[in-house]
């Protein structure tokens, strides 16, 4: 939950300065701007802000939330379809710009991220699609004089048929649209019920699926504009570094080369076409200032990690019950089990590469690109231009892949700045060199979990510390202090567990590397180190993973996925010879989540047999797509959980390319069952980053039950695993 | 018994004509001197640039670590990869500037046809021609065995390693690959002096 | 800069470009077609992948002066209407999340299925292992290779 606490301009530069510099954001930002919109409310919201009749019977929706992959595009717009009662194959679709109509209603915010989209706007969405379709009903039945009960709205029709009566009249949509826009819209419209639903609740053809077919699907890295140019961009290879000095006359006379303009923390080689510029690149003489941030290494961070472990400084963030510190815990249980888990550095990696065009102007900006954060985009283009935000239009394409990468607006402020320089559009692009090398990592964690038990090994007490640098500093400051950062507590402030004691103890770190939002957030780190450590609990208790669990659980969703994943899965029959099968349970982004893997274990390579995953996300509006998300996330989590690794050395990101940053293969993954439980539209959860939370404990739970082995830190690979 | 008869019988016909063409002086039999110059060459075909196509398995091996390649590429019937991942899918003429990007190697030059297609492979499964973990005595029985050699004589094979642009790319790998402990011109120098001292195998 | 003149997708093209520049920009940035994407530069992604006379090339590292003369296809041309079996395939299994990667994936397909009618799953490993997926859609890809082979038997191309 982002709190909407008061930022300060201190607060926010102090997070950025200690990663080395405002090199996100460019510098004279007011981030109170973000923390005042945070608290204005955007009321009244148009409706034709987000559908639009017109005469000649087209239907088009806006989608306000961002299309990478996770199929938003097609089912939020499906969901005004389905109120609206429009013929879904001949709706239009098209992206919305930045406006308060389109913010999250939740935190009043326009973003596409923290699998929210849905739980944050369905009910808006069904309360305006059925709004538009009463108003269309009462024009209709106005025209024709007849009772608007007698009427209903059918397939991009609004028709009347008296009850009784087999026949009826229709009028198409565009017939009425004039006449509906007059009508007042109603305060309380009636919303379908999930009975009644035509669209949700099945498979529709995804609108983006066709152009990703046939190759004329447009991501940011295919836009292009006439007269644009592209820009080939370096940054200081060390992380918080600036650049020196750059000499221009080394590049300027090689094919297609127009300028070298230097960018906040880089320089850019600016050419007709991007080879061109990339090449140049290669050639350009830049000298770079390492900054503050030289000697950070994998060895350094160890041990600041470790030093903030075992120190004294911590913000108590939960207390429950007697809420003892696993220190104080000796004498008072009848066991104390207390253990360390590791979770490391990783990269989004996003297939598409960095990059956004821009065309800045004396009048203002346009940008078209893979965008996840369009309001921050504008805001900060708006600050570093010194316009007014109405000045700076953003306009998104389809992302290659965002996985919060593209929450952030710096590559969008490059192309901004560097079209200024050179008075034409440019498209400012990354190689997967510098994508990977100036990532914006996920946080590194280390966690202590300490346990007080009971006789018969049942947790009476728990009690975390927590050791994470900020996930959300770039992405959503006002919710940051000094002290806290809500995301990286995720799953630790709630749990399903009924353990009477509970105290979370956090220490945010600053370190010397760019940390922000990454797929999983907080749950990720946080659920391995649970559901790993309550699995540890179960086998010291000699119990099966899946009664010990099942005991501590009170929550009847939660009951029902264990007891589900656990039917699918054949957990109660001997696992084959050799093999080994492992559990994980938990709730992430509002859905309810529990992998079951099965596994073997020769000369240290692992080959999984079966992948068995239950979710409960309330109802899957469309169940494929749904699917797809879970089957994806569970195939990232192999990654994460068995390669994935970032690691840095005289203060640069080790790893270039997909040869050091390894992702899952087809070769190494198994089938994937995906089973949903539907418990109704009051719950509804999100899926886009839920799918690796619990299958990577599942993992580790699993290579215990096959070998005897308990692994507290990841990747695998550095315990010697391999993946078959 | 047999065998060693077997083996001398077979390591004398093969050097019937020696590598001169039999124009020149023919040089002496010298087997201690024709193992040591196989020593110092076997150091060059363990080498990873030589090695990790000479793979034991089925996948062709990569780095100076002799890791598995990358992907489940693996030889096929010719050597030349499968479906979609046939070598020269990757593998071009030349290598590629910046660390970690396939090398590649021409056709010699006198085919001139195929000038712009690469020409990267293992052996064929056939005749896989195997240095991975093979001791100096195995590897040289292997390379002068017709039926394991593909059917090279030892001019062949002294044409083979002097000329080969696959050999040769060995001594321009490309950045982040080592070089072989020998010259180039060393170890040609070696394999010539082995076959013209006679071609004995070390024990 | 030379005269190139090779065929893409069944058309005769001329480009004038250095010869070691990859084919790759030369297919998105002088002609225009957008299809095969950059992912990694190093042919270590498959993004790029587009068939050159039925092999599929990675064209990121492939120099332009290889294709002249020679027929390339990009995913533009295996179908003008998403008729190809692959494309068919796809489409019903609702293969794709961010799509960034799948015209590499239905080129290296496609190129597998030109060779065998019907892979098994080991041959489909072979085929495929080299073109990642950030959005873990492989499970998908694989049914999908799976129904592009029913439908290419039953004579949908």
């Amino acid at each position: 939950m982002i709190s909407e606490t008061k930022v300060s301009r201190r607060f926010f530069l102090s997070a950025a300065a200690a990663a080395g510099g405002g090199l996100l954001i460019g510098s004279g930002l007011e981030p109170e701007l973000i923390g005042a919109l945070a608290q204005t409310q955007a009321k009244d919201i148009p409706l034709n802000a987000w559908l639009r009749i017109s005469a000649d019977d087209v239907v088009t929706l806006i989608s306000s939330q961002s299309e990478m992959g996770q199929g938003v595009m097609t089912t939020l717009p499906a969901v005004l379809a389905e109120e609206l009662g429009a013929d879904w194959s001949r709706v239009k679709i098209e992206f919305s710009p930045v406006a308060p109509a389109y913010a999250n209603p939740r935190i009043n915010w326009q973003f596409t991220g923290n699998s929210e989209s849905t739980t944050a706007f369905f009910e808006l969405l069904r309360q305006m699609g059925a709004s538009a379709r009463e108003m269309i009903v009462a024009a209709a039945a106005k025209r024709w004089g007849v009772k608007p009960e007698e009427c209903y709205t059918d397939n991009g029709k609004v028709i009347h048929r008296p009850l009784g009566q087999l026949a009826g009249r229709s009028l198409k949509f565009g017939d009425v649209a004039e006449d509906a826009a007059k009508v007042t819209p109603p305060t309380s419209p009636k919303i379908k019920a999930e009975s009644e639903w035509k669209l949700l609740g099945k498979p529709l053809p995804r609108v983006d699926l066709p152009s990703k077919l046939n190759g004329t699907a447009v991501f940011g890295m295919d836009f292009s504009l006439p007269g644009m140019v592209h820009a080939a961009v370096m940054q200081s290879p060390v992380h918080g570094g600036a650049v020196a000095s750059f000499d221009k006359s080394s590049v300027m006379g090689m094919p297609g080369v127009i300028d070298v303009v230097p960018v906040p923390n880089g320089v850019a080689v600016v050419a007709g076409q991007y080879w061109q510029a990339s090449q140049a690149l290669k050639s350009l003489k830049v000298t770079f200032d390492d900054g503050p941030n030289a000697q950070v290494s994998a060895n350094s961070l160890n041990a600041q990690y470790r030093a903030a472990l075992g120190g004294n400084v911590w913000k108590t963030v939960k207390t429950e019950g007697k809420a003892v510190s696993g220190e104080a815990m000796a004498g008072q249980f009848a066991e104390v089990f207390s253990q360390e888990y590791e979770s490391q550095f990783l990269a989004h990696a996003t297939m598409e590469p960095m990059n956004c065009t821009a065309h800045t102007t004396d009048d203002g900006c346009t940008v078209w690109g893979p965008l996840q954060g369009p309001q921050l985009t504008q805001i900060v283009l708006a600050s570093a231009l010194k316009l007014p935000p109405e000045k700076v239009t953003i306009k998104r394409t389809l992302l290659g892949g965002g996985f919060g990468r593209r929450l952030i607006a710096d590559l969008p402020l490059q192309a901004a700045l560097i079209s200024r320089a050179v008075g034409k559009p440019v498209k400012a692009v990354w190689s997967r060199e510098e994508d990977m090398r100036h990532g914006l990592y996920r946080p590194a964690t280390l966690h202590r979990i300490t346990a007080g038990l009971d006789k018969a090994g049942n947790p009476e007490a728990i009690a975390h510390k927590l050791v994470s640098p900020s996930i959300l500093q770039y992405v959503y400051a006002p919710a940051v202090t000094d002290d806290n950062d809500p995301s990286c507590l995720e799953g630790l402030m709630e749990t399903h567990y009924a353990i009477p004691h509970q105290r979370v103890d956090f220490k945010l770190l600053k370190v010397g590397v760019p940390t922000s939002v990454l797929r999983t957030t907080g749950y990720g780190p946080n659920i391995f180190a649970v559901e790993s450590f309550i699995d540890e609990l179960a086998h010291k208790a000699k119990t099966d993973p899946y009664q010990f669990r099942r005991r501590l659980l009170k929550d009847e969703r939660a009951i029902k996925v264990l007891d589900t994943v656990v039917e699918k899965s054949g957990w109660r029959r001997r696992a084959p010879k050799g093999a080994g099968r492992g559990l994980a349970i938990t709730e992430a982004f509002r859905t309810h989540i529990a992998h079951i893997v099965e596994l073997s274990v020769k000369n240290n390579i692992v080959k999984i047999h079966r992948i068995v995953c239950v979710i409960d996300c309330g109802v899957a509006l469309d169940p494929e797509i749904c699917k797809n998300s879970i089957e994806g996330g569970t195939v990232w989590g192999l990654g994460a959980a068995f390669k994935s690794n970032i690691s840095f050395k005289d203060g640069r990101t080790v790893e270039a390319n997909f040869n050091g940053f390894r992702i899952a293969q087809m070769d190494e993954t198994p089938p994937i069952e995906v089973h949903i439980v539907n418990s109704g539209t009051k719950g509804m959860g999100g899926t886009g980053e839920v799918g690796p939370v619990t299958l990577i404990p599942a993992v580790a739970n699993a290579l215990f039950a096959a070998t005897g082995k308990r692994y507290r830190s990841l990747p695998l690979s550095r315990h010697g695993l391999k993946l078959a | 018994m047999l065998a060693l008869a077997a083996c001398l019988a077979f390591g004398a016909s093969l050097f019937s004509s020696s590598v001169n063409g039999g124009g020149g002086k023919k040089p002496a039999k010298d087997d201690a001197g024709a193992r040591a110059a196989f020593l110092e060459a076997y150091k060059v075909f363990t080498h990873p640039r030589c090695m990790n196509c000479h793979p034991a398995g089925d996948q062709p091996l990569q780095g100076d670590d002799s890791q598995p390649h990358f992907y489940r590429v693996r030889r096929g019937a010719d050597g030349n990869g499968v479906f979609a991942a046939r070598c020269g899918n990757c593998h071009q003429t030349r290598n590629q500037s910046g660390e970690h990007s396939p090398p590649g190697a021409p056709h010699p030059l006198e085919e001139k046809e195929r000038r712009n297609e690469p020409r990267w492979h293992l052996p064929p499964a056939a005749t896989p021609m195997v240095f991975e973990r093979r001791t100096p005595a195995q590897l040289c029985r292997q390379l002068l065995d017709k039926k394991r050699n593909g059917k090279l004589t030892p001019e062949q094979l002294l044409h083979h390693v002097s000329h080969d642009p696959l050999v040769l790319w060995g001594w321009n790998p490309g950045e982040g690959r080592s070089v072989p402990p020998l010259s180039h011109t060393q170890f040609v120098e070696q394999v010539k002096t082995w076959i013209e001292k006679g071609g004995a195998c070390p024990q | 800069m030379k005269q190139i003149d090779f065929s893409v997708n069944g058309k005769a093209v001329r480009v004038e470009a250095e010869p070691d520049k990859p084919l790759l920009w030369v297919l998105r940035e002088d002609l225009g077609l957008t299809g095969a994407k950059y992912g990694c530069g190093i042919a270590i992604c498959g993004c790029c992948a587009v068939h050159l006379d039925g092999d599929a090339i990675r064209s990121c590292v492939t120099p332009v002066s290889r294709v002249e003369g020679k027929k390339v296809t990009t995913v533009e041309g295996l179908s003008t209407d998403l008729s190809h079996p692959v494309q068919r395939a796809w489409l019903e299994i609702q293969v794709p999340q961010c799509g960034y990667c799948q015209s590499g994936q239905m080129m290296s397909a496609a190129c597998l299925l030109a060779q065998k009618a019907n892979p098994t799953d080991a041959d489909i490993d072979d085929a495929m292992s080299g073109n990642l997926c950030r959005c873990g859609t492989y499970p998908r890809i694989r049914r999908a290779i799976h129904r592009a082979a029913e439908i290419a038997a039953k004579g949908g191309r």
